[in-house]
């Protein structure tokens, strides 16, 4: 716990990804075209740090966003995570970063936690809130590996939280089952699109994320051990869009009606009205 | 047996905490073993696990490994601890564990502490001419799928469920059944409470029309619309994740998409459904795709082989009663028929 014995010590992990709903295969190669895309902030990341903002109003206390990239993301991202509540965004800079390796990511994200806490922040950690997964890779693994990598207890898929005290109390969601628990701090969280609606900052917070300091990290900062200690697991050996092959036919017609009766005539020449 | 240290890693270990889930791991650890030339072990964790065990044995496994915790804790803690002894007494080279959320994160916090890779939620799993485990998996919300290869000893990966059949039992199978105890640390998670979330009676995966509402319906009471249609085509409602998540207007068991169920109808209907790439790998396999929609451009219309551009709360009320006018006449015709 920070001084004041009630007060939090947030870090939020942030991933700047592409949108992968902006992505397209490239028309030769069907791989995607990574060199058109477009970046945003990881949905599950924005409700994380959401979370966080919604403890401090509540406990008091300083948030700070760790993220690992590849390059420099672009800077209306970087000001968009600090005007949502971060006091401080630190960007760990790593070849590996986009490689999905959840193996590399989660051991150097613990590595720039510890660091950042020892020697930056002068706290240790109570909660580390992540999101559940990525919309890029969907993996899932990143936030339960680092609670691993840090010693930390991890709570997964998180819909609900509060802290008390030093006890955190979560809401989970289990497949069809609701999973009450409470654990001792620190923990690290992972949460989703159920945990929370993301407010839009005010103007005030907009202007104010220009102020707020963006801290690069080098990785060799981080220790040699660091980067020997994660060392690939995975490679990717190809990423393409399989071919869709719908008819792509517009039905209109005179009113609902019409269109109606059209729909279902083709549907019973195709056979699927069958029943 | 349990492996010597001397040996190479060898072999397949399985485990799922779902019993279903469980059985269809055994017919990909199968076909991995065997191309491997090696064994297949399967993990069970809990109390009177004897005749799961014999089943499993029946379906493939050589060795059923039956480890009993020291209370009846269960929940991701425990199935690490017992996962990860069963890895080092047995040094499998290949460890596959089943997609649920717990399995996921048993799998991800098992893969740090052996420092190696996993792969999660693998629509197919092959061994390369390097001895590699090599996946197949989707990537970007599902619009591409990407091959990845792991390289780790052991190499780790999850399977989704009802991706695969369980091996069909055969009662002359023989192999070893072990108990084993599990030392387990003291909790750090305590559970408060555990509620099942509602649940439909119906298995959307098994329905031949689907019919799924998005947040194109404005208020609750409006599902009842889309309700009607896939009434009057004999199929299954569903929905999109605003739907079963955020707004709770549907059973989580109802989610189409990424993050909820993959459907393979002979007939989907997407109404109000915006069609973003992590609802569509959801149904991307149905037959035939129409999409009603009042956003000409909505990604949704490319992914349907018949799109109608309108208003849903005109257009679906419309269909409904086409459908039931059709089958009237059509009844009335074979009525005659039969005269
Ligand atoms: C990691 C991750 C996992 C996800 N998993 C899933 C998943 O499993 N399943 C899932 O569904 N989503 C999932 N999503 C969410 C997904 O990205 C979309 O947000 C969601 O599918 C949108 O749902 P929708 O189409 O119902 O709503 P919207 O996107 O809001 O679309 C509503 C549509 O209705 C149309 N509309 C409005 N009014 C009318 C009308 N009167 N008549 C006709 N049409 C109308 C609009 O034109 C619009 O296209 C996931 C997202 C992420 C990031």
């Amino acid at each position: 716990m920070t001084e004041a014995g009630s007060e939090l010590a947030i870090a939020v992990c942030i991933k700047f990804t592409v949108d992968v709903n902006r992505l397209r295969p490239d028309p030769a190669t069907a791989a995607p075209d990574l060199g058109h895309a477009h970046y945003r902030i990881n949905d599950f990341d924005e409700n994380a740090l959401e979370e966080a903002v919604r403890l401090k109003e509540r406990h008091g206390g300083r948030i700070v966003g760790v993220s690992l990239v590849e390059r420099e993301p672009p800077r209306e991202l970087l000001l968009r995570a600090l005007a949502a509540g971060l006091d401080a965004l630190y960007l760990v800079p790593h070849a590996a970063a986009a490689s999905g390796d959840a193996f590399v990511t989660a051991t150097i994200l613990a590595a720039a936690l510890e660091e950042i806490g020892a020697v930056y922040e002068m706290v240790s950690w109570d909660l580390v809130l992540c999101g559940d997964a990525s919309c890029d890779t969907y993996d899932g693994q990143v936030g339960p590996r680092v609670a691993e990598a840090l010693g930390i207890v991890p709570i997964t898929y998180a819909t609900r939280l509060d802290v008390r005290d030093d006890t955190i109390v979560a809401e989970r969601t289990i497949e069809d089952y609701v999973h009450v628990v409470e654990a001792t701090l620190p923990a690290l969280v992972t949460v989703g699109s159920e945990t929370n609606k993301p407010r839009l900052p005010h103007l005030r917070q907009i202007m104010d994320a220009g102020r707020k300091p963006i801290v690069r990290l080098t990785t060799a900062g981080l220790g040699r051990g660091a980067l020997d200690r994660a060392r690939a697991t995975l490679e990717l050996l190809g990423v393409t869009a399989p071919p869709s092959a719908r008819r792509r036919m517009v039905v209109g017609g005179n009113g609902p009606d019409d269109v109606a009766r059209k729909l279902v005539r083709q549907l019973q020449s195709d056979g699927e009205l069958t029943q | 047996m349990s492996g010597r240290a001397e040996d190479a890693p060898s072999g397949v270990l399985t485990f799922s905490e779902n019993p279903d889930l469980a059985s269809e791991l055994l017919a990909v650890g199968r076909a991995l073993a065997a191309g491997a030339g090696a064994k297949l072990t399967t993990l069970m964790v809990g109390s009177a696990l004897r005749e799961r065990a014999e089943d499993a044995i029946a379906r493939g496994a050589d060795e059923a490994v039956l480890a009993c915790p020291p209370d009846t804790r269960p929940g991701a803690e425990t199935y690490l601890a017992a996962l990860h002894a069963a890895v080092l007494a047995h040094r499998p080279a290949m460890v596959l564990v089943g997609s649920t959320r717990t399995g996921v994160e048993v799998a991800a916090r098992l893969g740090q502490r052996l420092r190696v890779g996993c792969v999660t939620d693998a629509l197919s799993l092959e061994i390369d001419d390097t001895g590699a485990l090599v996946a197949t998996r989707r990537m970007y919300g599902g619009q591409f799928l990407a091959r990845v290869a792991n390289r780790s000893t052991p190499a780790i990966a999850t399977v989704p469920w009802k991706r695969f059949e369980p091996p069909p039992r055969d009662d002359d199978r023989r192999g070893t059944i072990t108990e084993t105890t599990i030392q387990l640390p003291p909790p750090r998670l305590r559970t408060v409470a555990i509620q099942q979330r509602p649940r439909s009676a119906l298995d959307i995966r098994k329905a031949a029309v689907v019919v799924a509402v998005g947040r194109g319906v404005k208020r609750q009471e409006d599902v009842a619309l889309v309700e009607a249609l896939a009434e009057a085509l004999g199929g299954a409602l569903a929905g999109s994740r605003p739907i079963t998540d955020d707004l709770r207007w549907l059973p989580p068991d109802r989610k189409i998409g990424l993050s909820g169920l993959t459907v393979r109808p002979s007939l989907y209907v997407a109404c109000g459904i915006s069609g973003q790439i992590e609802h569509v790998v959801g149904m991307r396999a149905a037959r035939t795709v129409v999409a009603i929609n009042s956003d000409p451009t909505a990604p949704i219309h490319a992914e349907a082989d018949y799109s109608v551009v309108g208003d849903l709360y005109a257009i679906v009320p419309a269909l409904a009663a086409a459908l039931r006018d059709g089958r009237q006449r059509q009844a009335a015709a074979t009525i005659e028929s039969l005269q």
